[in-house]
């Protein structure tokens, strides 16, 4: 799942082609906003399959970096 | 990230904001300007219009983000609290980055003002996940309800079949015009008798018997925003926006209003019409003014935020045939209001308990 999060995020923002790695910050370094958090979300929901009440989420703790972002959603996972 | 340049609004940047605001919304440019004047221009709280634009090294202006002026009543004291809005970023400027340094330095600066707290009450989604990303707070979910008539419930059930609800959550979807006969019939109603009195349609604000009526009514002791005479009259200048006002009377003393916005545009995502503020000395008459008003105007959808109503106010409507609307973005705990807290921790200006909020729609510009 790290690979291809690190793949959708290039094809977010092609100029993130090969800049990314497990430990990026992608959300303090606004590496990642506007569109491109919209499509996170998208891309999160998708993988743990509901909605995702973001207001609830400490964005900055949970999905800063790939890494981060992979245990979020193998935790929302499991939640279900 | 390119190399913009992010500084304070000067008036001779008007024309190019004007023009990037157009573009990034797609509307008209004098509607535009005209807009852009009364809500930074004319703001009763904030005398000179506070935006920060980004300039890019040709000197063109790629972004902008202003803050209106709000004033709401903390512990009995007025404070002024910037309201976040109209973030507008030109299509090539876009995804770089310069949306968060927009608003990292729209921050520190009015932190550095003195300003302790912003709020955002109009965010679409981007807006509100990119706040989220640098450290507001959501206030809560607002509870959109509406009532649709058999027509419109078909119609949207239709667009959401065709185009997916994922299409319907990110985009405003078609444009539609609202429909004019709704206010027209309200209109042609003017003034007629209730069972508690009487109700009359107007088409501007009577904003000193409005704000006394708010005078009278009990505190309860939530922060709210300061509804007095220049709130009002300001407030419902909205040249895009048009509104109808509901006022229930009794012996010539005003003892309720109800006040009705029409979007002349909407998508499917929003509403035409919506109750924008609703305020009574009691429920029965807050409830004759509902139900005049729905009765008269036939509205064929209309809406409000229900979340911060009393338990009373929200029976009536459901009531009435007010449903949760928006299910999408309310899915996402959205439309939400965000608060950004700049100064000192610990006061009580930094409560993000939704309970402690008096918010209602026309504290937004959705409303």
């Amino acid at each position: 799942m790290h690979d291809e999060l690190i793949a959708a995020i290039a094809d977010w923002n092609p100029a993130l082609q090969g800049s990314i790695d497990l430990r990026t910050p992608l959300i303090t370094s606004a590496r990642l906003d506007s569109l491109g958090l919209l499509r996170l979300i998208m891309w999160i929901e998708q993988k743990i399959g509901r909605p995702m009440a973001v207001s609830a989420v400490d964005m900055v703790k949970e999905w800063d970096n790939v890494d981060a972002i992979v245990s979020f959603v193998e935790r929302e996972r499991e939640r279900r | 990230m390119a190399d913009y340049e992010i500084i304070a609004y000067r008036p001779e940047f008007k024309d190019q904001v004007v023009a990037l605001y157009s573009d990034a919304f797609r509307l008209e440019r004098s509607e535009c300007r005209k807009y852009l004047e009364w809500k930074y221009e004319r703001n009763p709280y904030l005398p000179e219009p506070l935006l920060f634009v980004a300039q890019d090294g040709r000197g063109s202006i790629v972004g902008m983000r202003g803050f209106y002026g709000t004033c709401w009543r903390i512990a009995g004291q007025r404070v002024v609290i910037p309201c976040a809005d109209d973030f507008a970023i030109s299509l090539e400027a876009r995804n770089t980055g310069l949306m968060t340094a927009i608003m990292r330095s729209a921050t520190e600066t009015l932190a550095q003002r003195g300003f302790d707290l912003l709020l955002n009450a109009s965010g679409g989604t981007v807006t509100v996940l990119n706040s989220l990303a640098t450290g507001w707070k959501s206030l809560g979910a607002m509870e959109p309800v509406a009532r649709l008539d058999r027509l419109e419930r078909f119609r949207r059930a239709l667009h959401t079949s065709i185009n997916g609800k994922r299409f319907v959550w990110r985009y405003a979807g078609d444009i539609r015009r609202s429909d004019p006969a709704c206010f027209a019939r309200l209109d042609r109603s003017r003034r007629r008798s209730v069972s508690h009195g009487d109700v009359v349609v107007g088409s501007s604000p009577r904003a000193e018997a409005m704000a006394q009526l708010i005078d009278r009514r009990p505190v309860d002791g939530r922060i709210r925003h300061v509804r007095d005479a220049a709130f009002f009259r300001w407030r419902f200048d909205n040249p895009t926006r048009e509104y109808r006002f509901l006022y229930h009377e009794r012996n010539g003393v005003l003892t309720g209003f109800l006040v009705v916005a029409r979007y002349r545009q909407y998508g499917y995502t929003s509403m035409p019409f919506n109750i924008v503020d609703w305020e009574a000395q009691d429920d029965q008459t807050g409830s004759e003014l509902l139900k005049t008003t729905l009765a008269w105007g036939r509205f064929p959808a209309i809406g409000t935020w229900s979340a911060l109503l009393s338990s009373d106010k929200r029976k009536m409507l459901a009531d009435c045939g007010f449903a949760p609307s928006e299910l999408d973005r309310r899915a996402r705990g959205m439309p939400c209001v965000l608060l950004k807290k700049l100064g000192p921790t610990g006061t009580h200006t930094g409560n993000v308990d939704s309970a402690a909020w008096d918010i209602r729609l026309i504290d937004s510009m959705h409303g």
